[in-house]
Formats: structure tokens, sequence, C-alpha cells
């Protein structure tokens, strides 16, 4: 049974015999997440979606996709990140800008940007880089387009696990972000109110919808540029506004008072 | 004659360009009177004609009125030297299949005198010969339609003459030959200035044997340096270099095919074998390519140029193959082999010495690096080479201006449009440490908002963006980012302080916005916007 399945393993990856092994999981830098997620992380070769709540919650997505960038990064230890979108998806709320990401920890350096016109070229990008090993991760912001479907996703799964690449596909937000992919996990983002005095700091509402055979969940989050991963806002002051749990929340959204 | 290097000049002349040219293109029938008129001093007046108008007794300059009258069935265009002359470089770039080394003649004074000039030497016996050469070449242009005297000559000047003379003389000529071949020879075939020919000719000077036998200061004299200077060319006395139209490039490789190939993935195979050979030469001398051009002739006289360039010097076959692969991919419905491309060439337009292979690391990987470089090459290529970017720092305290996007292509890009690198290192720990304070996406343009404050100074309560209401819950600042006033680009446009406010509504939105202005200093009514949306 073992030199059966051997045999298959081998038939399956036929170019590298020696590589089968898929690579360790990426974390988050957060206990409550990681344990919940299959493999205690987010697979280094695959396809992740993100996803915003709503119209107005895209730039938390952006943030969200900017920290995984730096999760990857920093488990690969090195290589660029390509970052594509379509060149109309800067009418929206901008383009990523250079210092901003500089703040989340991501060096400026390591980005190649690219702006494509039609949706078919922004998925040709995302295969061509998808397979290119070395990459540390690839970035790419479709938008509501209709051309990213199950085939789509599909393909841009099997380009990155051929390459070992992980690839974040932000998907745009509401209702006609949701449809089936063959993405490995699901994310959904809305903005939340940050703790703490500092405005500006990143903070987000993630839902986890859809990862092979664990439940949804949700979590609050922000981001914590020194050590360079997520982590859970801590306790808030008692009377400014409501003390959220910070582990799992079900059911429905929380609005945060005040 | 001692001292004129051994070279071996085609001249092509096309008495009849401008009506043929426009011939070609179906503006009329051939085998009628055809002329071509433009506005001059005295009404409209004929500016070329071709073989037939000339048979029927019109010519040159004649008002279009009284050409009308002698022959009434002629056909007239508006005349367009622009187009002519557009149409004559393709035509000489169309030339280059028998040599790179080609230029259109732009040293005639006067009209009518179009032709092309071709420095054959050393081609000729890939043609089987100079003859054959000029033969084949005359064959074509008269396949296309076009009227052509040729000759071969070891001077440009000799040639042009040779040519205009018309079918007696004997089209080619060595050294030795030149000067009794010149010299029964009119000298208005000399490119000579028409007051000095006029002058000449009341002289009763008509040929250039004559020319040549008159003492030379006084010449010089009485009509110019200039004349004897064309003299000195015709004879070799004095160097007359041809600056080709295609500029000479070092690595070059071509092919020429028997049959004309139609279909786009033949094509690509010959791209392939050129890439191969092109790259050889390129490694052997340890140099990559930046910038490469493919040109391929059509049967017919068109022409099509592809370019590419890559972020690095590139001398693999299979690369440089996939980009043109890529490009051609890309043309689809654009791809017009008409009857098929029977010449191709590809050349390294610009090419740079490749580093020793431990320099070639960056930074930021190692051996991924190479094919990162093959990866922006291609996307460049296939999307635009402006569309693949990378980012740089620029010192500015102005946010939009502190990131420079760098097309990440340096082949065939200006200078200027290309800086050195420059890493964000000094500018990470310097925003590490103050917290977020810049935001994750920056829009385009600062959009303007209408703002409700507590006091001027101070930080927005309520606003208004792309028409959608916002309360504040919290907000920051503010920042003061000064104009840069030594900035002498922008000396007209008005420059103001701006304060930045970091604010953050309800739902836990976060908006960077600035005011435009102080209050009382700069201006009374100082204007809102939105700069960036933090993450």
């Amino acid at each position: 049974m073992a030199a059966l399945k051997a045999r298959v393993a081998a038939i399956a990856a036929p170019d590298n015999p020696q590589e089968t092994r898929p690579g360790a999981a990426v974390t988050l830098g957060v206990e409550a997440v990681d344990g919940h997620l299959p493999d205690g992380g987010l697979a280094p070769d695959g396809v992740h979606e993100v996803a915003a709540e709503a119209y107005g919650d895209l730039p938390s997505a952006i943030g969200f996709c900017a920290g995984l960038a730096v999760r990857f990064v920093n488990a690969a230890g090195r290589g660029s990140v390509v970052w594509c979108a379509r060149a109309s998806a800067a009418f929206d709320f901008g383009a990523v800008y250079g210092p901003g990401l500089a703040v989340f920890g991501l060096d400026p350096a390591r980005l190649l940007v690219v702006d494509t016109g039609h949706a078919r070229d922004l998925l040709w990008t995302l295969e061509q880089a998808a397979k290119l090993r070395g990459l540390a991760a690839v970035i790419g912001d479709v938008g509501g387009a209709e051309s990213y479907d199950l085939t789509a996703s599909r393909r841009l799964q099997l380009a990155a696990r051929d390459g070992r690449v992980p690839v974040v596909v932000l998907r745009g937000h509401g209702e006609a972000a949701g449809g089936t992919s063959a993405a490995l996990t699901r994310w959904r983002i809305a903005a939340a109110p940050a703790p703490g005095d500092h405005v500006g700091a990143p903070a987000w509402t993630v839902a986890l919808e859809r990862a092979r055979g664990v439940p949804p969940a949700r979590w609050r989050l922000v981001w914590d540029t020194a050590s360079g991963r997520f982590a859970v806002p801590e306790r808030q002051k008692a009377g400014k506004r409501s003390s959220l749990p910070s582990e799992l929340v079900a059911g429905d959204r929380l609005r945060a008072a005040g | 004659m001692a001292g004129a290097p051994d070279r071996t000049i085609l001249a092509v002349w096309l008495p009849y360009w401008p009506v043929e040219r426009r011939l070609r293109e179906g503006a009329g029938d051939p085998d009628r009177p055809f002329a071509l008129t433009a506005p001059r001093q005295g009404g409209i007046r004929l500016t070329a004609l071709n073989r037939r108008a000339e048979d029927e007794g019109l010519c040159r300059d004649q008002r279009l009125t009284d050409a009308r009258a002698m022959v009434r069935e002629l056909q007239v265009a508006d005349a367009d030297p622009d187009g002519d002359r557009a149409a004559l470089e393709r035509l000489a770039l169309w030339c280059t299949r028998f040599t790179p080394w080609t230029a259109v003649d732009r040293t005639q004074a006067r009209d009518g005198q179009d032709g092309l000039l071709l420095d054959i030497s050393g081609c000729g016996h890939l043609f089987g010969g100079d003859a054959c050469l000029m033969r084949h070449l005359l064959g074509r242009l008269a396949s296309f339609g076009l009227t052509a005297h040729a000759a071969v000559a070891p001077t440009p000047g000799a040639a042009q003459a040779l040519a205009r003379a018309g079918g007696r003389q004997a089209p080619i000529v060595g050294a030795d030959g030149l000067q009794a071949a010149l010299a029964p020879l009119d000298i208005a075939t000399l490119r000579l200035d028409p007051a000095a020919v006029e002058g000449l000719n009341r002289l009763g000077i008509r040929r250039i044997g004559q020319l040549v036998d008159m003492p030379r200061r006084p010449l010089a004299a009485r009509f110019g340096a200039a004349t004897l200077r064309r003299l000195d060319q015709a004879l070799g006395l004095e160097g007359e270099p041809i600056s080709p139209d295609m500029a000479p490039v070092a690595y070059r490789a071509r092919m020429n095919v028997a049959e004309p190939l139609v279909m786009a993935d033949h094509v690509k195979t010959v791209v392939g074998r050129l890439a191969e050979e092109l790259c050889k030469r390129l490694a052997a001398d340890e140099r990559g390519a930046l910038a490469l051009e493919f040109v391929a002739c059509r049967v017919d006289g068109a022409v099509m140029t592809l370019r590419a360039g890559t972020s690095r010097p590139a001398s693999e076959a299979a690369h440089v193959a996939r980009l043109f692969h890529e490009k051609i991919d890309r043309l689809e419905a654009g791809f017009d082999s008409g009857f098929g491309f029977e010449a191709f060439s590809l050349a390294a337009a610009e090419v740079a010495d490749r580093p020793p292979r431990e320099d070639r690391f960056e930074a930021m990987g190692e051996a991924g690096d190479m094919d990162l470089g093959h990866l922006v090459d291609r996307l460049g290529n296939r999307l635009g080479v402006t569309r693949v970017r990378r980012l740089r720092p620029h010192q500015s305290h102005i946010p939009e201006r502190a990131v420079v996007a760098v097309p990440a292509i340096r082949g065939g890009l200006p200078r200027e449009l290309v800086r050195e690198t420059h890493d964000w290192q000094e500018e990470m720990n310097a925003l590490a440490c103050e917290g977020p304070h810049r935001p994750l996406c920056l829009l385009p343009c600062p959009e303007p908002i209408e703002v409700i404050a507590e006091v001027p100074e101070g930080a927005p309560q309520r606003f208004r963006w792309r028409k959608v209401a916002y309360a504040v819950a919290r907000s920051e600042g503010p920042e003061r980012i000064g104009a840069e006033w030594w900035r002498t680009e922008d000396a007209g446009r008005v420059r103001r302080t701006r304060d930045y406010f970091r604010l953050e509504d309800g739902d836990g939105r976060r908006f960077w916005v600035y005011r435009d202005g102080l209050y009382g200093r700069e201006t009374d009514a100082p204007r809102w916007y939105m700069h960036g949306v933090f993450a």
C-alpha cells in the first residue's frame, strides 16, 4: 500500500521527485487563528482569496493582503513580491503607496508593481508570476472581474503549486466576490476601529469564510509593525468603548459603540 | 584617387517617384496621364508627372489650366511631399534586405530627383555579383510599378551622375574607368546649384570632362567652393560618407528565405534561429542586449518592425526568442504577411557588458534572480514597458513626490527616465519608529472634500467625500508639510503649506486629509482635500 502511494505521488509530481514535500505552512502570528487553520497556517504554494465586506472596506482588504505579504516574505527570507492590479483600480482608493508599505514593514524595494489594462492580461500576469520559483508572494487585485471564474482559479492554483509561490487574490467587495473558486482559503475583511491612542494603525474584523475541513470563524485583529505579524488588540479601556472578547466571535457583526 | 577607400556604391534614381507612389496605392489608372499639383506662384501648377503625361507634351511647372486644355483626360491629385518622403524612407528600409547600409538620397537640389543610395561593398557576392544585384533590385522595383535607373560606381556622386545620365552609359564603373566614364556626362547631373549650372552653360561648359580640364582656383572663385567640392566628391578626390537610415549596429543576424513565409509560426521559427546566432556572438564577447529590433521585409515592399527591451543584458537565446514570440502572438489580427516575408534581420540595438557571474545576484534574491529578470522582460514587453515598475524613494517632503515609480526595463528608454538604484532602508527606519503616519493607498490626485471643523485650525468633525457623509470619531494631527519653495519648476503656481490629519470614523475607516493653506496667513478660505486611506 505504501509502495502504491509512493508510485502515485511520483506520477503526480514527476519532475522533482526529491521535492514532493510541501513547504511548511506560514503562520499569521496569532495563536487563535493559526490553531484554527488546517496545517497550522497558510499554505505557501496555493491561492488564498481575500474580499472586502463592503465597498468602503476595500482599503482594509488591501491592508490585510499587505500583512499576508509580509508574513510570506518573512517566512521565505528572500525574494520579491509582485503586486498586480488593473490600472483602473487606482481610482477607487488609490494605488499602493511606498512609504505606507514601509510603515507596514514591507520593503518597497522588493516590490514589482504591474498594472494591466484588461482582466485577461491580469490573469496571464498572475499565472506567469505564480510559476516562477523563488518569488516570495504574488498579490493580484482582480476586482469583480468575471473572467476570474472557477476555471481561472484552478489554473492559478496549479501554477502556484508548480512554482511553490503563495498567491493572494483580492476579489473585490460584496456578494460578487463570493463565487466558487479553487482557492485554499477565503477571507472576508471589514474595517474596525483601532485600539490605542494612535490613529491610523490598522485594525480589522477578519472572517475566515472557507478553508478545507474547518468551520468558518471570525476574529478582531490588528497589525504589529515591530514584530511583523498580526496580533489581537489589547483590552480596551473601560468606559471608552465596549470591551470585546478577542477570541472567536460567532454570529452577527459587532459594531463598536462610541 | 589614391586616398579614396575602396567602396562600391549603387545609386537608384526614381524619376517618377511621387506619381508612381500614388499609383501604387491605387490613386488612379497608370495607363492614362497623371499629374500632381500644388499651389504656386501664378496659380496651381504641376509638380510631378508620369511618363504618359510627359509623352503627351506636358512638363513640370506648367499651369494646371493649360495642362487641362492640352490633355483633356488628365488625372490630377494634390501633391503630398511629406507622404512622398515617408514612403521613400519605407522603400529604403525595404532595400535593407540587400545591404544594411541604405539611405534616401537627400543631396539633390531640385525636384524630381528622388533616389536611394546603397553601399554594396562586399555584398555583391551574396547575390552573384554586383551586376546581378543591380538587375535583381531593378526587377523588384519594376514589379512594384516603379521606373528606376541605377548605376554602380566607387563614389556616391559618380553613381548618381551615371544613373541620371540614362541608359547609354555602362552602369557599372570601377575606380580606374571613373574619369573616362564621367567625362561625357552633362554637368547638370553633378548636383550643382542651378545658378552655377546656368553660369557654366553660358561659358560653353556642358560636359564634366570640360569641367575637369578647367583651372581649379578661378572655378572656385567664380562659382563657389561647393561646385568644386561636388566635382571632387564625384571623382573620389574628396570623401563623401553615406549615413545609413538604419543605424549601424555591431550585432546583427540576417536570414533570407527562398520561399516567402506567410504563417506566424514559421516567422517564429526564423526568430528562434536568428536569436541563437545573435546570442552566440553576444555571449562570446561577454555582452548582453538591452534593446533588440526584429525587421522582416515582405515581398511587396512593406516592412514589419518589432522592438523589445530587457531589464538586464540578455544573451540567452530562448529568452530573446520568447520575447518576440509573445509580441507576434499579441499582434494577432495585426499580423499581416501579405504575400509573405522573404528577408529577416535581428539586431541588438543597445548592448552592455554582462557582469561576471558572482556580481549578478542582487540583495533580494539568489537563485531566482535570473528568472525574475526574465519575467520582468516578458511582462514589460507584452504589457508595455511603463506598466511594470519598481518604487524608488525620492528626497521630498511632499507625499506624492516622495516615491518615484521607475520602469523596470531599462533598454530603449531615455537616460533621464531611469534612475539609479536607491534602497529604502533609511526611509524605512525613519518611518518605522514614528508609527503609521503614512497611508497604505494614495489617491492619484487629491480630491476636494467639504469639511465642518470646530475651529479653522483644528481637525474636521464631519466631512463629505464623493457625496458620502462621514462623522469623525477620532483624529490626530496636524502634521505640517511646507511647500518646497526651492523648486523653480513650480514658479507661477501658488504654493501653500499643508496640514495633514489622520481621521477615523465610527466604522473604523481611516482617512488622510489635509488643509491646503494656513488660515489667515496664506489664504482666507483654505480648501480641504482627501489624499489617501489607511488600511
